[in-house]
């Protein structure tokens, strides 16, 4: 540096790439700096002239202007303004979630395959659970759906289903639910960067979404009378339970509660939504999961971990002494096939009490109960039955 | 573009306004807007800085030594006057006629369907300013509008395949054979396998 000219005492040469490691030395203490307290909001600013002010919000403007054309520049190859628009609207963020709340399962997957970008941002567990919530909003209120998402604070070690006993046997369905939900996290953490690679995993948000949503019969001649021998494991089809009261409707009172339910204007939704389950089918069997031919299900096994996981599921909802009983539980179950989609109905809100007097569909059988899932105390639900006694129903 | 029709409608509804207390909203351009507090309330942002201003102006009246009504400016410097004047429009409009909720998941791709006529119309735009209103109302904070604005944008989705949904916003496919394959595989929905 020639300082021939200058004021200044003499300093001598600085080393060539001093400003480059001080630049570096000041960026890595700029990253490892953590603010300890939240930013005060600034005041107002006051500007001393009107020039001050112009240049203060003309410089605003070019920033923000420049930070989002940045960001769409980024995010699209193609040119025209609308588009880079669009996809630079729809980076990860309050839109983009709001959007999709908006769709259901199968719009989004259809998303998902425009492009890359939204192949990545679409494809992530705060979308799907904001789309779960959505599509779900009465069993997300009442049923299981709750359990799963907001169980995550539950202590849990047991997401590879090990065979922990469990010293509360009541503590059985929120044990396999936090199961589920530690699992859905873990996926969404281990996931959350590689879109779609999670789609094999057992529990995350985007499944659930799917097969909660799932509830028309893809097989529309109906369930076949004859099985084909099925190449799947257990632990590829979901099984997915709805429960519900189904509200008697009584004239010129419409302002009737029963069961804490306050009936809508919409007599087509009087019913309540008492609960969901959602699991694998290696949750029913015992012993081998995800190795049996069969589901089942044996109360005499010592496995607490398996135990009446359905009745403290399905009732999430507290039941007051002053609350009426119910009037027809009915029961919606359907298969539903990880890989696909596919989807088997196997009862569709069928009352459970036909089941019990052998009427047409009571031969599936699968999902009878010993009580006929009426409320065991306030417990509610029912337990399922052995296969030997199934086949005498 | 017509600010000063925007600025007659939003001064006569500022006359009528039991508040009286008039907010001049200033645009990425430099046009003024303004609006009876009623209205622009409905901005979260605005709601805060109107805040934090009269945090900072405690010791001060209302109004100035002659009487005058004091007028506040606030700035929004990322909002066009052409996407803040639609913005008025709908805030004024929520206030005499609230929408009603949009209900989740979409049961239509006609927004007529699921919100009064009046907001199913307003949301009839090109995409670009559409787009823009999202941003505003995100930025500006108004719930129910990003909610309008997001559902029309959903109801333009719903139902499409992914070559539709291409063609309707003009997003480039960017997957290569092999890739949309296999993202096709993934995300099948309920294809015979």
């Amino acid at each position: 540096m020639n300082n021939d000219n200058d004021s200044l005492p003499y300093v001598e040469t600085v080393h060539a790439n001093y400003e480059e490691y001080a630049l570096a030395l000041i960026k890595e203490e700029m990253k490892a700096s953590v603010p300890t307290r939240s930013l005060k909001k600034m005041p107002p600013l006051n500007f001393r002239t009107s020039m001050m002010q112009k240049e203060c919000e003309s410089l605003l403007t070019t920033t923000c202007t420049a930070s989002s054309e940045a960001a769409a520049a980024d995010a699209v190859t193609d040119g025209e303004e609308g588009n880079k628009l669009f996809v630079a609207l729809f980076s990860p963020g309050l839109p983009l979630t709001k959007l999709m709340s908006y769709l259901e399962p199968c719009d989004i997957l259809n998303c998902i395959q425009t492009c890359k970008k939204w192949k990545i941002d679409m494809n992530k567990d705060e979308i799907w659970h904001e789309v779960l919530v959505a599509n779900n909003s009465f069993s997300s209120r009442n049923g299981a759906l709750d359990a799963i998402i907001n169980s995550n604070t539950t202590t849990t070690n047991d997401n590879n289903n090990t065979q922990e006993e469990n010293e509360n046997n009541t503590d059985d369905a929120t044990m396999i639910t936090a199961a589920a939900a530690a699992a859905a996290k873990s996926n969404s953490k281990s996931n959350s960067n590689t879109s779609n690679s999670n789609i094999n995993s057992k529990f995350n948000y985007r499944n659930m979404a799917i097969a909660m949503y799932r509830k028309m019969n893809d097989y529309e001649e109906g369930i076949p009378q004859t099985f084909p021998k099925s190449k799947l494991n257990l632990k590829d089809v979901f099984v997915v339970i709805e429960i519900r009261d189904r509200w008697l409707v009584i004239p010129d009172n419409d302002d009737l509660m029963i069961n804490n339910y306050i009936p809508s204007c919409d007599y087509s939704c009087k019913s309540k939504q008492l609960g969901s389950f959602c699991s694998d089918l290696t949750e029913l069997t015992e012993n081998k999961p995800g190795h049996s031919k069969y589901i089942s299900y044996d109360s005499a096994i010592n496995n607490n971990n398996r135990n009446n996981c359905f009745s403290d599921t399905f009732l999430q909802t507290k039941i007051d002494d002053d609350d009426m009983p119910f009037e027809n539980l009915e029961m919606s179950s359907r298969l539903i096939r990880h890989d696909t989609g596919k989807c088997i109905v196997l009862n569709d809100y069928e009352c459970v009490r036909n089941y019990k007097k052998g009427s047409g569909l009571g031969f599936i059988g699968c999902f009878g109960t010993e009580n006929g899932l009426e409320p065991k105390g306030k417990g509610g639900g029912g337990q399922l039955l052995e296969p030997s006694v199934l086949r005498q129903v | 573009m017509d600010v000063e029709d925007s600025k007659e409608t939003a001064a006569s509804t500022a006359d009528t306004s039991s508040s009286g207390v008039t907010i001049q909203l200033i645009s990425k351009e430099g046009d003024k807007f303004p609006v009876p507090i009623t209205v622009s309330n409905m901005s979260e942002l605005v709601k805060s800085m109107m805040d934090d201003k009269d945090d900072d102006d405690d010791d001060d009246d209302d109004e100035d030594d002659d009487g005058k009504e004091k007028i506040t400016e606030i700035p929004l410097p990322n909002v066009k006057s052409e996407v803040l004047k639609k913005v008025i429009e709908f805030c004024e409009h929520h206030l005499a006629e609230p929408m009603t909720e949009i209900e989740k998941p979409l049961k239509s791709q006609n927004m007529a369907d699921v919100v009064q006529k009046w907001y199913a119309d307003f949301v009839d735009l090109e995409q670009v300013l559409l787009f823009e209103l999202i941003l505003a109302a995100n930025y500006m904070d108004i719930k129910p509008l990003l909610d309008l604005t997001c559902a029309t944008v959903a109801s333009m989705i719903k139902g499409k395949t992914p070559d539709e949904i291409r063609a309707t916003f003009n997003i480039t496919n960017d997957f290569s054979p092999e890739e949309e394959a296999q993202v096709r595989e993934e995300n099948k929905w309920c294809e015979e396998a």
